[in-house]
């Protein structure tokens, strides 16, 4: 079962078996039927950026994920989470972001690297996998428990309006 | 100016009289604030003329005086304007009294009223009537076989104005006991007679978006951020108006619908947008990186969030640590968020430890439940370990977008519901502490605030048991945060 670290405890994720996230840059170039993507497209809802959420036919979810295309959407405490390629780590002990540092070189082919300021680096996966980002944020929480190493989630939440704003009424003072 | 004294309830009064055309312009304080609210002067012609219009009764009472003798005693406090007759009440009198009031002084009776109580006239009139009428009560009242004697006073009350019009604030900062209790309100009256905010004091707004165009708030607006999209402004998409709602109860500088720290300057943030299928879309990195820029760019000291949900996140979680601790020079910002509305445990993030989770009350005093009185059985507040404590949250006035958007056709919206109303009104209270003691650190506010809040009580009067169910009092935060400093 997936899951994620939060404040050094383990957070289980279900996987949403009929909805995928799909990456809309990616997916314009997939090698799929234009039928197809546009089926798509019509019945998706935007999440974040070029992220859509959608169903995806089978018949075309391996060639979305050659295209690196879809990412898996997880459940977790009433709220939808997709992980994306892209991992944030924060470390201040010298030593450990030493260690941390060394594993990464080891892994320069298949990981790319930035760190806008010392200690602050963000990983991606050269994937493009958010699956793969998930692994790796766990990898370094269970081998060097870091201050921070975390995929990027996006998240669904409940609109605080929901249930709230359909009940406001229109009211002027004086009943006017 | 001269004093009278009278007996009432067994003591004496003075009654310091004025020349009703030299009172001092009535100037109201609203009941159970000691603030002056500015009500319309009433001039001595227009009071003697109304009451003789008004009244053929009263105008005899006032017989022999006009305008220019009629005296009268302002009230402060009340607005009342009392004027004094020249004649005399006596309740309770055997006979012999009445026969003594008669013989002795040479006062007649006017009228005889129930339960034995007399109204008589002094012999005089004008102000000669009047001060023989105070010198006939208390003289009769010391003789000791009356139960009361004093003159008979006229007064001129200001009309009460009726909850939920335009001129009266919310229940939420000051509760007169109209469909609610009286008293449960986060006593913004008494707050304000110490400070409204400060403009040093910003207060960012996490949000999907505010309208910063707002009439309202844009005099506040200092710092504008839009983490959803590219805009150079963090105005939101749509009818989406939580957010200019959630400033409004902070900052509102509308004079019938404030906020409850409207001098403090505004930071506007987007970090959310809705689906339109019922949930708001948020990228925790991208809610990471906000609350950073609040606190490194934006100079926010106190950080409202009416949002939440989902599980924990640390990438979230170390941002706001990094604005508690280092925000405001290393004093701290003070970070503030809704628990949620579905009855069920706190919500991420309000639960983090040093956030201020802030749950719903109603205008009774009551934890909102689905079946607290205030009637609305569709949402309760959350409850149990993260919630510090309650603010109003019920039925809220608050700003909307500007124009025919949002949740109303006009600017503003009386009816926002939610502990996302609850949030910012600790967030406001934290503003104004800030602006009277900008030296405390955010920890040390978090701890006023929730000290000094008012315990709810349980329907047999004992304070409640439960985790956080005590009630926003900023009054007395501030105080406790002056005397702290």
């Amino acid at each position: 079962m997936p899951y994620f670290y939060a404040a050094g405890k383990r957070v289980t994720l279900t996987v949403e078996s009929s909805l995928w996230a799909l990456d809309t840059e990616a997916l314009a170039v997939a090698l799929i039927g234009e039928s197809i993507r546009k089926r798509i497209l019509a019945n998706s809802r935007r999440l974040r950026g070029k992220y859509v959420l959608a169903h995806v036919p089978s018949s075309a979810l391996e060639s979305l994920r050659a295209a690196h295309a879809v990412q898996p959407v997880y459940r977790s405490a009433d709220a939808m989470l997709v992980a994306l390629p892209e991992v944030r780590v924060e470390e201040s002990r010298p030593e450990t972001l030493r260690r941390l540092r060394a594993w990464i070189d080891l892994r320069r082919g298949s990981i790319e690297v930035s760190e806008a300021e010392a200690g602050r680096l963000t990983l991606r996966p050269a994937s493009g996998d958010g699956v793969e980002a998930l692994a790796i944020a766990n990898e370094l929480q269970e081998e060097f428990t870091p201050e921070l190493a975390e995929a990027r989630f996006i998240r669904s939440i409940e609109d605080p309006n929901l249930n709230l704003k359909a009940r406001i009424r229109p009211h002027r003072p004086n009943g006017a | 100016m001269a004093t009278y004294k009278y007996y009432a309830a067994g003591r004496v009064r003075r009654f310091h009289a004025s020349p009703l055309r030299t009172a001092a312009p009535v100037a109201a304080l609203a009941a159970g604030s000691r603030e002056p609210v500015p009500v319309a002067a009433l001039d001595s012609g227009q009071v003697a003329n109304v009451i003789r219009s008004r009244s053929e009764w009263l105008g005899i009472l006032l017989e022999g005086m006009t305008e220019f003798d009629l005296l009268a005693q302002s009230d402060l406090c009340s607005g009342a304007v009392t004027l004094p007759t020249h004649s005399v009440i006596v309740d309770g009198a055997r006979a012999s009294e009445l026969r003594w009031l008669r013989d002795r002084l040479g006062f007649e009776t006017v009228r005889e009223g129930r339960q034995g109580k007399v109204l008589l006239r002094a012999p005089q009139g004008g102000n000669a009537g009047v001060a023989a009428a105070f010198s006939a009560g208390e003289r009769l009242f010391r003789r000791g076989n009356v139960a009361a004697a004093h003159p008979n006073f006229i007064r001129a009350l200001p009309v009460i104005t009726r909850p939920g019009t335009a001129t009266s604030l919310g229940w939420n900062l000051q509760n007169d006991g109209h469909d609610g209790l009286y008293g449960a309100d986060v006593h913004a009256r008494a707050a304000w007679t110490i400070t409204r905010g400060s403009p040093e004091v910003r207060v960012a707004v996490l949000d999907e978006g505010v309208d910063t165009t707002h009439p309202s708030l844009r005099p506040a607006v200092v710092a504008e951020l839009d983490a959803v999209g590219v805009n150079s402004h963090a105005r939101p998409d749509g009818d989406d108006a939580h957010g200019t709602a959630c400033a409004g109860v902070i900052l509102s500088r509308d004079a019938a619908v404030p906020g409850l720290a409207p001098l403090s300057s505004l930071v506007a943030v987007r970090i959310a947008r809705g689906d339109g299928n019922g949930h708001w879309i948020l990228d925790d990195f991208d809610t990471a990186d906000a609350i950073d820029w609040c606190w490194e760019d934006a100079r926010a000291a106190v950080l409202s969030n009416s949002w939440g949900g989902g599980p924990p996140t640390d990438v979230v979680a170390h941002a706001f640590e990094r604005a508690r601790t280092r925000g405001r020079g290393g004093l701290g910002c003070v970070l503030v968020a809704a628990v949620g509305n579905d009855q069920s445990p706190v919500n991420f993030p309000a639960r983090l430890p040093l956030v201020l989770g802030v749950g719903a009350s109603n205008s009774w005093d009551e934890i909102k439940t689905r079946t607290s009185r205030d009637g609305e059985s569709w949402w309760g507040s959350n409850h149990g370990p993260g919630l510090d404590l309650l603010a109003p949250g019920v039925r809220i006035p608050t700003t909307d977008l500007h124009g025919p958007r949002g949740y109303s056709r006009g600017d503003f919206v009386y009816d926002f519901n939610g502990t996302s109303a609850s949030a910012p009104h600790v967030a406001g209270a934290a503003a104004l502490l800030l602006a009277v003691a900008p030296r405390l650190t955010a920890s040390k506010i978090r701890d006023i605030i929730i000290g000094t809040a008012d315990p709810l009580r349980t329907a047999s009067g004992r304070r409640s048991q439960r985790a956080g169910a005590r009630r926003l009092n900023a009054y007395a935060a501030l105080r406790a945060a002056m005397r702290a400093t």
